[in-house]
């Protein structure tokens, strides 16, 4: 039997040979993807700015032809251990926009007890982040809410990173929590490159853990066994507070595959001493009960005059929720149309009450209907 | 931040990630590139025409056709609009068509919502975006306009007296060209200063000039190049566009022989060829008035 699963997977689709590959026998199964996008490219089908044209493909190093060495394989440090404190997360924490303002909800007189601000903002933006590092975060925002810092950013920015930039700038910016080091895991992508990710965010957990501010695990990974090998190995240090960043998965229909099995890894290994949190799903999903939600979408929504009702967003127009009077903080009993009339009349103040409207209606706990 | 299908990402973040028939591969060699850089920005331009667009290390953009210039670098993006990529950093800025339209709309035309209530009661919004001209031609280039930009035919009604509508009804437009604020009510106009170039600030002046400007001869023999409009804001917005490209303007004044409030100012009748040269109207009697100026001027030199 052992010998009939090694032939078959000697080979992975695309033609590099997985025997010799570091990862196999040990959390690898071999390159047996479907979609590919080596396999696919050597078989002749490009993808614009991935695999074509030539000079752009972010590929060649995994591609058995591309005539480029893999980079060196990552290995697994000794782990650590702590006690890694909760955060705590309420039901729904509001992403904020570093550069509009508008968004930074707690000016308008709205309460809201933490907020994520996404790191990738200030280090593509010199003047925000000079200013947020000489003051710290807290001074700068003028928020005395806690201050989660999100370090999902775009992959360009994560290989450029490492532990020592990452200490300097939560020394400086000096946020309450942070996450730790995100990575870049894609279903369409040869494993290596996946598990290298995989295991170089172990690698930062583990580094992290000398951080004397409480830590958010991360939850990613290309399939399961990738997101459920990082997730073991980060409750074997000690984290209890977890954030999986969704927005793909979720657009793409596949969240519904990995979340219950996560949950059930989560729930297995810690009982119930975990907290959960799906970072950047637009939408409330109000079949998973105690997960906690984080996205931008009910300020980006605002600006694009869409109103959330129940956790599902609609346009202001739209019939079924045109005329239905809301009694939130910001609405004070005003429906949609009001909305849309204040929208022509003062452009500013309708998009900042929607903007508090989408933000409450997310909070909420019980649905309305 | 990558997570799910890499050519999801892409189609995401670059509208990138299209299937591209490449042929089967026995090996595969690298293509060269360059790379320009505009200040913080840098763009890598590879062997296949392919432009990359970069700011601090993180791709902005990916683009497959580009004007490359000594200061700047163009790229093409949806609705007449090209980013620009120069030392000064990243703008949106209008094409000839784009530009000439914002003038057009300016002066002429309407861009404007209306909500109804029908027989059921239910609300009902409708967009439209509308030029009003006697000239069949401006109407004709604002059809072209509309058909090159938005891909839409605009509809026309014609009254008695002669005045022609063209229509555009749609959603998309209306909330494309409120971004840049052409025309915020009936006499209400702006200029977008800040997404025109130096040629897009020769072709806005054109399209608004054909719709509200005036060219005469008069005392016999002298060109009159003159702007009106209701609107004095927009008035200061075209003569700082006019000394954007080294016109020197006089100063707006109110127009007293109007029963209504209404304001205009004049091109510097030294400058006026420099105005026929460089910008002109579409307008057909301007082009007949800039036609005798120029035969009148040719008769004087004959003179002597
Ligand atoms: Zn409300």
């Amino acid at each position: 039997m052992e010998v009939l699963k090694v032939n078959v997977l000697r080979r992975s689709r695309c033609g590099f040979d997985c025997v010799s590959c570091p990862y196999f026998k040990k959390a690898c199964i071999g390159c047996v993807i479907e979609t590919c996008l080596v396999d696919k490219c050597i078989k002749g089908t490009s993808y614009t700015g991935i695999t074509h044209p030539k000079s752009f493909c972010r590929l060649r190093p995994y591609c058995p032809i591309g005539g480029k060495e893999r980079p060196s394989p990552v290995q697994v440090s000794s782990l650590g251990r702590k006690q890694v404190a909760r955060i705590k997360f309420p039901r729904f924490i509001p992403e904020i926009d570093i550069s509009d303002e508008r968004s930074w909800i707690w000016r308008e007189g709205f309460q809201v007890p933490a907020v994520f601000v996404p790191l990738w903002q200030l280090l593509t933006n010199e003047n925000f982040l000079s200013k947020a590092s000489s003051k710290g975060l807290h001074d700068y925002l003028g928020f005395d809410g806690k201050i989660l810092l999100s370090t999902v950013m775009p992959d360009e920015l994560i290989d450029r990173l490492e532990t020592k930039d990452y200490f300097r700038l939560i020394e400086e910016l000096r946020p309450d929590a942070t996450m730790v080091p995100d990575n870049y895991t894609y279903t369409d992508v040869p494993l290596y490159q996946s598990w290298s990710q995989t295991i170089r965010l172990v690698s930062f957990a583990n580094d992290f853990l000398e951080l004397d501010i409480p830590l958010i695990g991360l939850v990613k990974g290309a399939n399961l066994r990738q997101m459920d090998w990082a997730v073991r190995r980060q409750v074997e240090m000690g984290y209890v507070s977890f954030a999986m960043p969704a927005r793909e998965l979720f657009e793409e229909e596949m969240l519904d595959y990995f979340l219950p099995q996560i949950l059930l890894t989560l729930r297995r290994s810690l009982r119930n001493d975990f907290e959960f949190l799906l970072y950047g799903v637009g939408v409330k999903l109000w079949e998973y009960k105690d997960v906690s939600f984080s996205n931008l979408s009910w300020f980006l929504r605002a600006k694009h005059g869409e109103y959330y009702w129940d956790g599902l967003f609609y346009d202001l127009r739209d019939p079924s929720i045109r005329f239905e009077e809301c009694y939130c903080e910001a609405c004070g009993g005003m429906m949609p149309q009001d909305i849309i009339d204040l929208w022509f009349d003062d452009k500013e103040r309708a998009m900042r009450t929607l903007a508090a409207h989408n933000l409450l209606d997310l909070s909420r706990l019980w649905q309305r209907r | 931040m990558g997570g799910g299908s890499a050519v999801r990402q892409y189609e995401r973040r670059f509208l990138q990630g299209e299937p591209e028939d490449t042929g089967r591969k026995d090996g595969c060699e690298e293509a060269p590139h360059k790379t320009r850089s505009f200040g913080e920005y840098e763009v890598h331009e590879t062997g296949s025409n392919e432009y990359k667009l970069i700011k601090a290390g993180v791709a902005i953009g990916v683009f497959s056709e580009a004007r490359v210039e000594e200061e700047r670098i163009l790229f093409p993006l949806s609705r007449g609009m090209l980013l620009e990529v120069s030392k000064e950093g990243v703008r949106e800025i209008a094409t000839f068509e784009k530009a000439v339209l914002f003038g057009l709309i300016s002066s002429d035309g309407s861009n404007a919502y209306h909500q109804k209530i029908n027989s059921k009661g239910r609300h009902h919004t409708d967009h439209s975006t509308r030029f009003y001209s006697k000239d069949r031609i401006l109407i004709e280039l604002f059809d072209e306009s509309s058909m090159k930009i938005y891909g839409l035919t605009p509809h026309h009604y014609e009254r008695k007296d002669g005045l022609i509508t063209a229509a555009i009804y749609s959603k998309g437009v209306f909330y494309d060209l409120s971004d840049y604020d052409v025309k915020m009510g009936a006499y209400e106009f702006r200029v977008p200063r800040e997404h025109l170039d130096y040629d897009g600030k020769k072709a806005y002046l054109k399209g608004f000039f054909s719709g509200d400007g005036s060219a005469c001869i008069v005392r016999r023999k002298r060109l009159q190049i003159r702007f009106y409009s209701k609107c004095k804001e927009g008035l200061e917005g075209l003569r700082q566009i006019l000394m954007d490209l080294g016109f020197h303007p006089y100063e707006t004044e109110k127009d007293e022989r109007s029963d209504n409030i209404r304001y205009y100012f004049s091109v510097p009748a030294r400058e006026c060829k420099k105005f026929m040269d460089e910008i002109g109207s579409f307008k057909p009697e301007h082009i007949e008035a800039f036609r005798e100026y120029r035969r009148l001027r040719g008769e004087e030199a004959e003179r002597g």
